[in-house]
């Protein structure tokens, strides 16, 4: 590998235009399309700091799982300042859509909030860490809004 | 809702130890390492299980992803037998399963042309798209996602303001 060739040829399996803006918040967010489950596609925002991916409850409750059942109930998950409780779930496929080349798919443990009467909520979803980033590649060409991802062909 | 890490209880000394850290953390009287250090310094071999969930729970909790996975790691090796622990070590775990690759459908491009086309005249709107072909625009999300939300070729979303 040259000195200009610093990222290898495989290093990603597909790529997909990204929104750089939030619509529930004025600050700018990478936002790309991805789906939970058998659920219908959303623009969801990459988080890294998010410790798990984070499922609109509405949305969720189209999910083929009864994600009350297989999840482990979790108090005061902070979510832009404010605390939610609600239902830690593991192994929920979670894909990101490719524009070229190929979607990636990987079971992620996902925070489903549950809501009481009074609440509402105005959030998208979030891609974060636990199972999920943190076993891609991924890359940004913020020139351009696009955004890389991959895996290993054999998967460690 | 009730569960080990919402209703964290103590379990013996190291239990209580533990629960008091945790509890000065969340009162931010005490930094995060202080869990890791005082969860290090206990012999976890003389632990029973419903400890080892305690501080599992206790440390997923505080995010402390790796030290939940050191702590269900050792729970599932000397506890098999305890269903709680499995679950919050695939909770916790980094590979809950194989990466699974397929080609893109063509559909997700055409609705991020159709986004970028056509998106400002729907700015805060939710809208559901086919491809590039508009099924349904609402001011909340919840009627399209009961009418398409199960649809996985579908993609609903909210157009920024």
């Amino acid at each position: 590998m040259s000195e200009t060739d610093i990222i290898p040829a495989d290093f990603a399996q597909g790529v997909v235009g990204y929104f750089d803006s939030d619509p529930s918040q004025p600050h700018s967010r990478i936002m790309i399309p991805a789906s939970f489950g058998n659920l219908a596609k959303s623009l969801t925002v990459l988080d890294t700091g998010s410790p798990s991916c984070i499922l609109n409850p509405v949305y969720a409750d189209q999910l083929d799982v009864d994600y009350r059942a297989i999840g482990e109930p979790y108090g005061n998950y902070m979510v832009r300042g404010v605390r939610y409780d609600g239902w830690l779930c593991s192994g929920i496929a979670l894909s990101i859509e490719a524009d070229r080349g190929a979607d990636l798919e990987a079971p992620a443990t996902v925070f489903i909030p549950e809501l009481d009467p009074s609440q509402r909520w105005g959030l998208p979803n979030f891609i974060g860490l636990t199972g999920f980033l943190e076993r891609i590649r991924f890359a940004v060409d913020p020139f351009r809004n696009l955004f890389y991802f991959g895996t290993e062909s054999q998967d460690s | 809702m009730a569960g080990v890490v919402t209703d964290i209880h103590s379990h013996g000394d190291a239990g209580h130890d533990l629960l008091s850290i945790y509890q000065q953390i969340k009162d931010h009287a005490l930094p995060i390492s202080a869990f890791v250090e005082a969860s290090h310094a206990i012999d976890w071999t003389a632990k029973d299980a419903d400890e080892l969930e305690a501080a599992v729970g206790m440390a997923i909790q505080l995010d402390l992803i790796r030290l939940a996975r050191e702590l269900s790691a050792l729970g599932e090796e000397r506890f098999p037998e305890s269903a709680q622990i499995r679950k919050l070590a695939k909770i916790v775990a980094k590979n809950q399963g194989p990466i699974v690759t397929r080609p893109a459908n063509p559909k997700i491009g055409e609705s991020m042309r159709w986004l970028n086309q056509h998106g400002a005249q729907y700015k805060g709107m939710w809208i559901a798209l086919d491809g590039d072909q508009l099924l349904g625009a609402e001011k909340t999300g919840e009627k399209l996602f009961k009418q398409f939300g199960n649809q996985s070729d579908l993609l609903i979303t909210l157009i920024p303001e």
